[in-house]
């Protein structure tokens, strides 16, 4: 299956889905508590230990290209859109300021350290343990099972895709064509590949019914994981981290 | 929108959500490596399906463009983002059918004038609605300034599906219907009325998303000295447009 998923025995792997999910937004929350880059620097490298440290450098390591543009993209972008209080230039370049530059690095970092720490959330949790702990959350077990089938569903549209291009191709369908011309001659394909994939819901529906889904009642699940006490430091530290971050935005 | 809950009642239902979101989710992943604005969008023509999806299964649509999105955001950029992602995409599915509902009780397909009207005003209104909710949420959080994230998704929702989707529905609309798929056969018929407002609600939601939408740019480019941070001074359309839905 198609999954960002990486299984390792690291510090991540070994919490609780229910964790993993409150120290997503608890990171996310810590971001948006400065707009000093120097800070966002620093959780930033946080993450990316938290990454080392659980054998997930390797996942870091291949997104970097979407990190580098993430970063560089804002970075550029608001050195010339953001004036500041005293605008002074930056490098003599026209238009740029240095309190620009300072927070566009700081929202390239924060949307940096957005995206490292939903890797790592990826990387360290199976789509079924993130459906098993948002239903802990409170998310109705009908709204987790549409979003873990619906994860299953893609590479079997992918196939499904293939499978008809290839019987395209076998019936005479040009291959060597540009870039752009591919792209056009993919819309006509997703038509078959769209009923294919409806075709299957009636059976599916049936299946699900045959076995018991419609029932009511309270649901029992194969993933099942309890707090340990490496959750509970982990959620007290980012805690304590959100305090601390919050108590100095208010003293500035 | 009593429809929005009561549909996972109905096993077909939560099915044709996961179809729609594995559908939208397929055919936005693979062009995520063209980035327009890294991280927060891309070359979209995937979104043709999210309307055509709303068209067709209605509630379930909804739930799977907001599903299809976030999918598509765990294969490698999820950011707070994808928060607003996902509440801008539930309403380009949502608002699609509800508004055409709400404007004619014919059947969405581009057989007359007024019928192709419906369509490409419901069509124009969710993609405005789900550009002004992304791009005041991004904007909110520091990452992009309205007046760049807005014109590029607006762009992207509204391009290819004005042209796409009515031709996807007079293709397709007539084999789902027979094969008993569309929501207004699934559910049961008072979930599929439009409310007695739902006019005033297509009113009020293309005020606040239009509204919202041309306030921001216009602020924006112009460069209007603010009291307020932007996401404040625009959070009055937002509510506009969202009692809109409610309504509709």
């Amino acid at each position: 299956m198609m999954t960002v998923y990486r299984v390792r025995r690291g510090f991540l792997h070994g919490l609780s889905p229910v964790t993993k999910l409150m120290l997503l937004p608890g990171v996310f929350l810590l971001s948006l508590l400065s707009d000093d880059p120097f800070v966002l620097a620093g959780l930033t490298a946080g993450l990316i230990a938290v990454a080392v440290g659980s054998r997930l450098h390797g996942l870091v390591w291949s997104s970097r290209v979407i990190l580098g543009l993430l970063f560089v993209f804002p970075a550029v972008m608001w050195t010339f859109m953001y004036q500041g209080m005293n605008g002074r230039g930056f490098m003599g370049i026209p238009g740029a300021t240095t309190e620009g530059v300072l927070y566009g690095s700081a929202m390239g970092l924060r949307l940096v350290a957005m995206l490292v720490a939903g890797l790592l959330l990826l990387g360290s949790t199976r789509v079924e343990e993130i459906a098993w702990g948002l239903t802990r959350f409170g998310l109705p077990y009908r709204l987790s099972f549409a979003l873990t089938l619906a994860f299953r569903l893609v590479p079997l549209f992918f196939e499904t895709y293939r499978t008809i291009e290839e019987a395209q191709r076998s019936r005479g369908l040009d291959i060597r064509r540009s870039a752009l011309e591919r792209l056009r001659g993919v819309i006509p394909l997703l038509i078959p590949v769209f009923v294919a994939g409806l075709r299957r819901t009636d059976q599916l529906a049936v299946a699900l019914e045959a076995k018991g889904f419609g029932r009511p009642g309270k649901r029992t699940s194969v993933v099942s994981r309890v707090m340990r006490a490496g959750d509970w430091i982990a959620l007290a530290a980012t805690v304590l981290l959100i305090v601390f971050f919050g108590v100095v935005r208010a003293s500035l | 929108m009593r429809d929005i809950i009561e549909m996972w009642k109905d096993t077909r239902m939560v099915v044709l959500t996961a179809v729609s979101a594995a559908v939208y989710a397929a055919t936005i992943m693979p062009l995520k490596i063209i980035p327009i604005i890294p991280g927060f969008t891309e070359v979209r023509p995937g979104v043709v399906f999210a309307i055509f999806c709303s068209f067709l299964f209605g509630p379930a649509g909804a739930w799977g463009a907001a599903f299809g999105n976030l999918i598509a955001d765990f294969f490698g950029t999820l950011t707070l983002g994808s928060i607003f992602g996902f509440f801008g995409n539930f309403l380009f599915g949502y608002i699609p059918y509800k508004m055409f509902r709400a404007l004619t009780s014919s059947e969405p397909l581009p057989a007359s004038r007024g019928q192709t009207l419906s369509i490409l005003t419901a069509i124009l209104g969710a993609a405005a609605a789900c550009t002004f909710i992304i791009a005041w949420g991004v904007d909110a959080i520091g990452a992009v300034p309205f007046k760049i994230l807005a014109p590029i998704i607006m762009a992207n929702n509204s391009a290819l599906s004005v042209f796409l989707v009515p031709i996807l529905l007079a293709t397709l609309y007539p084999r789902v219907k027979v094969w008993g798929l569309l929501y207004t056969s699934v559910l049961p018929e008072p979930l599929t009325r439009p409310s007695r407002f739902a006019r005033f609600g297509v009113a009020l939601t293309l005020i606040g998303a239009f509204g919202g939408l041309i306030a921001g740019l216009v602020i924006g480019y112009i460069q209007i000295p603010l009291p307020l941070p932007l996401s404040a001074v625009l959070a009055p359309f937002l509510l506009i447009l969202l009692i809109g839905a409610i309504l509709l």
